[in-house]
């Protein structure tokens, strides 16, 4: 059409082009709930925030997280004004999640993983935004963190997050939707890619293996002939779903809240891409050493 | 006469090794053995009902057997966690004997879970199966996470 009457074209182009900027500037402040849904448990938020062992109301506080610095304990992220974050705007959730920083300007204890949801858009942090908004707000306070000193100094971290958060770090792979979900949303990396002494994920050895603060371990996912994983797609995508291993085992630890409330309810095409994703990896030799007192 | 020695003999020494079973039965050492074997089998059956469900193999006539032989194994499972078999080769928390009602409402949830797969196995359609199997495979689980160290 626009080659048999060119000016028309194109300004009837332009007019179209103004259009669609508009209609996708108020589609990206529209945060969309039911997405947020599926992103609240692809992204694994109930796993730290819900307390499911001890029966506890959604969002309103999580169990206590071990790590080698102390025991976290995940908020209540329900809008409750005085126990949640009922009086946050959406900029102030954007800005915690992606950032890692809270409204008043104090930074987070990476055991929040924003170092992963860094990575995510700008339209999934707000869709994330109108889902918690829908959630019941609970009003009850969750316990508070029991760190050992340094740890415990917040303002501390300031100096972590200058050698260690770097917002424009680009070298984890976001652009397919495999390494999105797994570096971005469902922060597979926090587990399964070892730490050095100060907590700081190395990127040299992702998905490579990891010994966890509660003394689990998350194996090396990439598939290393001697020390990585040999399954084959399909037992990846059932192992992900069911948590049941090719020889019959369970996943316990960590991985089975992660199977429960994220991969097992990630649609048949994101499960795809993200077993696609893993298959992929460059294979990294480590094994991942039994805690000491063994 | 020497006949006759033989045959006390034989009856003593069996008295013997009856009198010595049941005084050495239930030896942590060996009931922490049964428990592990009996979970490796759970895990044989569940590994080979997810080879059905996975399309790598299409022997579908053990798909019912499979399937109640993890509801009868799981069945015996509670007996072999007695207290007292905390400590040695063993991957079982001892958060199983300070909360033993919740550890028994785990296991009862797996044998529920079992059951409905083992009637999903009988209906044959295998989209049942394989919703059955992941459900049982979180129930699984959802206990180990509480009750089984896991390190290597
Ligand atoms: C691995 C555990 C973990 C996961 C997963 C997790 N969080 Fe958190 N979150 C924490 C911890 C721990 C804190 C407290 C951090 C601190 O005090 O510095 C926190 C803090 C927060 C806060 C700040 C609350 C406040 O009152 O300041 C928000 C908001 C939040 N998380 C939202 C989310 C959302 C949304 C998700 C999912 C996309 C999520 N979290 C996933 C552990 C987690
Ligand atoms: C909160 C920590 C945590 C997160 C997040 C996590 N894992 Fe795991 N993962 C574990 C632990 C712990 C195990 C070992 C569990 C066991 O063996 O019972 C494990 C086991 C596995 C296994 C089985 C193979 C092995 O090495 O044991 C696979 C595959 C796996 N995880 C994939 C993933 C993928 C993919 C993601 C992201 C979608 C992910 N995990 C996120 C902690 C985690
Ligand atoms: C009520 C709790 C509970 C349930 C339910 C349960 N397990 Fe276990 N499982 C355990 C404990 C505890 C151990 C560690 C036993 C030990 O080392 O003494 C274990 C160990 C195992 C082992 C390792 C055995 C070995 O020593 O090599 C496998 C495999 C296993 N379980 C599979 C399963 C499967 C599959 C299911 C579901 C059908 C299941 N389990 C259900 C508690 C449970």
């Amino acid at each position: 059409m626009p080659q048999v009457i060119p000016n028309q074209g194109r300004v009837v182009g332009r007019i179209t082009l103004a259009a669609a900027t508009v209609l996708a500037a108020a589609a990206a402040h529209a945060g969309d709930p039911e997405r947020g849904a599926y992103l609240a448990a692809v992204a694994g938020c109930a796993s730290c925030h819900t307390d499911f062992e001890h029966g506890g109301r959604h969002y309103a506080g999580g169990p206590p997280l071990l790590s080698d610095f102390g025991t976290f304990r995940a908020p209540n992220i329900t809008f409750d004004p005085d126990h949640g974050i009922g009086k946050w705007s959406e900029d102030d959730f954007v800005q915690a999640l992606k950032q890692g920083v809270s409204p008043a300007g104090q930074p987070y204890y990476p055991a929040f993983p924003y170092l992963s949801y860094a990575l995510m858009t700008d339209q999934d942090a707000r869709d994330l935004y109108a889902y918690f908004r829908t959630v019941e707000p609970v009003r009850e306070s969750s316990p508070g963190h029991d760190l050992a000193f340094p740890f415990s100094v917040r303002t501390g971290l300031w100096a972590w997050r200058l050698l260690y958060f770097d917002p424009a770090d680009d070298s984890l792979d976001t652009a397919t939707r495999g390494g999105y979900l797994a570096n971005a949303l469902a922060h597979c990396g926090e587990c399964h890619t070892p730490r050095n002494r100060f907590g700081a994920l190395r990127r040299t050895k992702a998905m490579a293996g990891a010994r966890l603060g509660d003394g689990d371990v998350a194996g090396n996912l990439t598939p290393d002939p001697e020390t990585g994983l040999d399954w084959d797609a399909v037992d990846l995508r059932f192992f992900l779903q069911t948590g049941l291993t090719p020889d019959g085992d369970a996943a316990g630890g960590a991985m089975a809240l992660v199977v429960e409330h994220s991969t097992g309810k990630m649609t048949p095409e994101d499960l795809d891409a993200l077993v696609a994703w893993l298959q992929d990896l460059p294979p990294v030799r480590n094994t991942v050493k039994k805690p000491p007192s063994d | 006469m020497q006949h006759f020695v033989r045959i006390a003999l034989a009856a003593i020494l069996a008295a013997a090794v009856v009198g010595g079973a049941a005084s050495a039965a239930n030896a942590p050492e060996h009931v922490i053995k049964y428990r592990q074997n009996l979970m490796k089998a759970v895990g044989g059956h569940i590994s080979n009902v997810a080879l059905l469900v996975k399309g790598q193999v299409d022997f579908s006539a053990g798909l019912v057997t499979d399937s109640q032989a993890i509801v009868d194994l799981l069945k015996n499972a509670g007996i072999a966690f007695p207290e007292g078999t905390a400590e040695g080769k063993t991957k079982a928390k001892p958060e199983i004997w300070q909360d033993r009602a919740k550890f028994d409402a785990a296991l009862e949830d797996t044998i529920g879970k079992a059951e409905a797969l083992a009637v999903a196995a009988g209906g044959g359609d295998m989209a049942a199966v394989g919703a059955a199997l992941g459900a049982l495979g979180k129930s699984c689980g959802a206990c180990h996470k509480s009750f089984r160290i896991k390190d290597e």
